[in-house]
């Protein structure tokens, strides 16, 4: 028989998430882009407190200074003077807001899209379907520029438009997701046990959804943060005299052969910051992934 | 003919060890059928993958395997490739997975001989025509011109069991060839087996967890247990008086359909250990009615009783 | 026997074969069933693949849509119940699934697995009581406490049957459908599985449906057995008559197929029915697009009348359904023991 000893014989419960963490915990890779993410955004959230500068000083004294440490130019300035450590870390702030947010908007409304289509299947998951690929179809750019001629810039338009473009993937990853949790026999065992299909949807399908749409998400975020950047480098996204990543890159790159640190200062900043989320991404989906054993 | 000996697969994974088999030895004769019956964690089916080399790189193995006086094991992966399919063929559980999906039955058949009997397309396309039909197929040369999945699974097993026939092997190693099948195709398949083995004076390893499978065709019959061989024996002697408590007890366990109906079946208490867990003494002493206190402390060996059956066992039941 | 719980009348199920938006054939998995069962009663469901019998279970809980027909539970037609009053109904009407390991959902723990009945049917039970009650249900299965606090991909598979069943009864079910509940056990686990069940039953005096392709299995805990062949229902008896004395062409050639008893006494006596023939090709077609008998292409015993007409149940006998034109006249009085010779046909009352 069973051993009817009340001891607990089998190592602490390993739950699915407490098997990932520590997985993840095991992945050197992960922890180090975890930590350089972390270490940007104390930097963008507290560097620009600790130099007297503000964004938007012009220092006429310093035009086009290279990075040094005199009179608090730690990462030089600008053409006008500008002093690029603090600009730079403020357009991380922003490149950051607008990752996140985005991407926490794509997330939402990716999710209940591909929830409903996924779970419910049929004729409505055949229409929203054919909803989605046209709009997948649409060329994003011209429709930013519409967006932007018509509501005018602004930041949040910004935000809402790029999130309203970033569901489509999602919602198309949800739907899989679903469909395949769907012919799963627990489903059919909760149903069976009087589930309702709210009940269903949120303590069996997502629970078990939600692995790989948090590894997606990860890697959105870069997607997004290079998308902004591309939109401000183009003239479409953040103006003057605020400052995203993008719009500093492409001042940046005019100045490029006679004050090479403008383009480098942003462009180093914005590849770490890629490089670690696309980093933890892989290493969230290594984890996550209960398959061996 | 085949003759393995002390054969040890273990795989490595995660930084522990684990044994699937442990010590295995046994021997098939040309034309005999022995049988192998054990339950999940038995090891029986790593066994049959490690005589035909597909274990995974992961995979570590020690013993011999000896083919037609040959050792399998230290093979180069080339010769293995040749001996597969034309001496030496496998039956796999899952007709479904074992056959490539986009190909079309005839085809797939056909390459068979192109590849090991350097025939000519046409002339292996109509062996395999002849082969269908003597698995019996009801329609070989419809099925010839299907794919896999538009067939039922006994008709897949059937054309699995053709392909690996076609070459004549010597021996045909059948890993839960009809698990996956209704039962009254399963009984067709067994007795197709049967007829090719009489017609080839082919060597069969039937594995099975199911004993009664097993009993129809089988000449000699080995028990395995937790990656042992726990009884050897003729088929005969072993269902009228099994000495191992495990096979007294797998053959007890079987509902009968024509015995007394009893209120209560007989079953064995726990489970059948994990293929991770070290093991002190007989595996099967934390199950066995009969254990005592050596069962738990040391591991009995196979030794030959009288009648050249080998039991593994420190208190074998009495004839 | 007291009056039925469930009484099952005409049910038929389909599906689409077919894709394609313009035509969509119909295939019947379900064709005209009926049945009845009572309290404390243990019905045994046998076929083979393609019978069908997977499917009755799930139409008998709605988890599939019926085309046709009725289900009964206590008078009450299942089929025409809205949404939230079949929920209320599935109370006494629970399932355990042929895969252990699936229908539990990975994410939760099994104590959480045991609680979600409690918590859709008593929302007003406390933590505590319903820690209580799951850790008395585990218990009961055979499982110690601990369990509770574990995934189920830590456990065996007679262990997460265990645990299915455990959560199966946490609503004091008064039907238990057993859909191939052991089919993927160890042989030395089935038995455990199959006494915990019969166990259960004896305690609660509940009904079940115990659906599985093995034969010696059913014959043990049925007391009634219903044999199915593509869809149909084709016969039935209490378990000594069937296994005593089958009267369909399907049902001898299923008992003559098992190796069985036969095979183990090494005395293998001719079947006493003739080899039964693979399906042919033709006949993969949906059994409802042929008329006439569904067992006609490979029963050796078809006349013309069975390619025409479809068998209807009659009582052969009291309690005894058969769905053959000729069942009287081929007459099997004999028992199915393969060791047995064969005996000719012979006309009997």
């Amino acid at each position: 028989m069973i051993e009817s000893a009340d001891e607990d014989p089998l190592a602490p419960a390993a739950g699915l998430w407490r098997d990932a963490g520590r997985r993840l915990r095991g992945s050197r890779a992960a922890l180090l882009a975890l930590g350089v993410i972390a270490l940007l955004v104390a930097l963008a959230l507290l560097g620009p407190r600790l130099n007297p500068n503000r964004s938007d000083t012009i220092d006429w004294s310093c035009i086009a200074m290279p990075p040094g440490l005199r009179h608090a130019h730690w990462w030089g300035t600008d053409r006008l003077g500008r002093d690029l450590f603090v600009r730079t870390l403020l357009g991380t702030r922003i490149s950051l807001a607008v990752g996140l947010i985005a991407t926490a908007v794509s997330l939402v409304v990716g999710i209940v899209y591909g929830a409903i289509a996924g779970f419910v299947g049929g004729r409505v998951d055949h229409l929203m379907m054919r909803v989605l690929e046209i709009l997948s179809g649409l060329p994003l750019i011209f429709f930013v520029i519409l967006l932007t001629v018509v509501f005018g810039r602004s930041v949040y338009l910004l935000f809402l438009s790029i999130g309203a473009i970033g569901w489509l993937t999602m919602a198309r990853i949800v739907r899989g997701q679903a469909m395949v949790i769907r012919g799963r026999e627990f489903i059919e065992a909760a149903t069976a046990a009087g589930a309702g299909p709210v009940r269903i949807v949120l303590r069996h399908v997502v629970p078990n959804v939600i692995g790989p749409v948090i590894v997606y998400a990860t890697l959105t975020v870069p997607q997004i943060i290079l998308f902004e950047s591309f939109l401000s480098f183009l003239g479409l996204g953040i103006q003057e005299p605020q400052a995203s990543l993008g719009t500093l890159i492409a001042s940046g790159a005019a100045e490029m052969e006679s004050a090479p640190w403008m383009l480098l200062v942003p462009s180093v900043i914005l590849a770490t910051l890629l490089i670690s989320f696309n980093v933890l991404g892989d290493a969230l989906r290594d984890s996550l992934d209960p398959g061996e054993l | 003919m085949l003759a393995v000996q002390d054969l040890r697969v273990t795989f490595r994974r995660a930084g522990a060890a684990i044994e699937a088999v442990r010590q295995v030895s046994l021997d098939v004769e040309a034309g005999e059928c022995v049988g192998i019956v054990g339950e999940s964690g038995s090891g029986k089916t790593q066994l049959c993958l490690a005589i035909m080399g597909l274990l995974p790189p992961n995979a570590v193995v020690g013993g011999a395997v000896r083919f037609a006086g040959e050792d399998l094991l230290s093979a180069p992966p080339s010769r293995l490739s040749a001996l597969r399919g034309a001496k030496l063929a496998m039956v796999f559980q899952d007709p479904q997975s074992a056959l490539t999906p986009h190909l079309k039955i005839g085809v797939q058949m056909a390459e068979v001989l192109v590849r090991h009997r350097g025939l000519a397309w046409p002339a292996a396309r109509a062996a395999a025509l002849g082969m269908l039909g003597r698995v019996g197929m009801v329609d070989p040369a419809r099925c010839v011109q299907q794919y896999p999945h538009e067939l039922s699974g006994g008709m897949r097993q059937r054309v699995m069991i053709g392909m690996s026939l076609l070459c004549e092997p010597d021996l045909l190693i059948a890993d839960e060839p009809t698990t996956a099948l209704d039962v009254t195709v399963q009984a067709q398949v067994l007795e197709l087996l049967g007829r090719m083995r009489r017609d080839l004076r082919m060597g069969i390893l039937l594995v099975s967890h199911d004993l009664a499978v097993v009993a129809g065709l089988a000449e000699r019959i080995v028990v395995m247990y937790a990656g042992r061989v726990v009884e050897n024996a003729r088929a005969r002697d072993l269902f009228r008086s099994p000495r191992h408590p495990y096979t007294a007890a797998l053959m007890a366990c079987a509902p009968d359909l024509a015995g007394p109906v009893l209120a209560r079946l007989p079953t064995l208490p726990g489970q059948p250990p994990g293929a991770a867990q070290r093991l002190d003494g007989c595996a099967f002493a934390p199950r066995c009615e009969y254990a005592n206190e050596q069962c738990a402390r040391q591991r009995p060996l196979l030794s030959t009783l009288d009648g050249g059956r080998q039991v593994a066992c420190h208190a074998p039941l009495p004839p | 026997m007291s009056a039925p719980l469930l009484e099952v009348r005409s049910l038929r199920v389909e599906f689409d074969a077919g894709r394609g938006l313009i035509r969509r054939r119909r295939f019947t998995a379900v064709d005209d069933m009926s049945f009845v069962l009572g309290a404390g009663e243990t019905l045994g469901v046998v076929g083979e693949s393609g019978s069908g019998k997977s499917t009755l279970a799930r139409a008998l809980l709605r988890l599939v849509p019926a085309a046709a027909g009725e289900v009964r539970w206590r008078g009450e037609n299942l089929l025409d119940l809205g949404r939230r009053a079949l929920r209320e109904r599935r109370r006494a009407l629970q399932m355990v699934f042929q895969d252990p390991l699936a229908s539990l959902d990975p994410r939760m723990t099994v104590g959480e697995i045991l609680a979600e009945p409690l918590r859709i049917f008593e929302p007003r039970v406390r933590r505590q009581q319903r820690r209580e009650r799951t850790d008395r249900m585990l218990r009961r299965v055979g499982l110690p406490r601990w369990t509770s606090n574990h995934y189920p991909h830590e456990f065996s598979g007679g262990q997460c049957q265990r645990i299915g069943i455990a959560r199966a009864m946490m609503s004091a079910p008064e039907l238990l459908i057993c859909d191939e509940a052991v089919s993927s056990l160890d042989v030395s686990i089935q038995g455990q599985i199959v006494n915990l069940l019969t166990d259960l039953q004896a305690e609660s005096g509940m009904a079940m449906l115990f659906i599985s392709h093995n034969l010696a299995v059913v014959r043990h805990i049925s007391h009634r057995v219903l044999v199915m062949y593509r869809g149909r229902l084709v016969e039935t008896a209490p378990r000594e008559a069937l296994f005593a004395g089958p009267l369909h062409p399907y049902t001898r050639a299923l008992l003559a197929a098992v190796p069985g008893a036969a095979a183990v006494r090494a005395a293998a006596g001719p079947a006493a029915e003739p080899a039964i023939g693979e399906v042919p090709a033709d006949a993969q077609a949906p059994a409802a697009a042929q008329p006439g008998c569904a067992y006609r292409p490979r029963c050796v015993h078809a006349v013309q009348v069975c390619a025409e007409r479809r068998p209807l149940a009659e009582a052969a006998a009291p309690g005894h359904l058969v769905a053959c034109h000729r069942h009287a006249v081929l007459g099997y009085s004999a028992t199915v023991n393969p060791s047995a010779t064969p005996e000719k046909p012979s006309v009997t009352p």
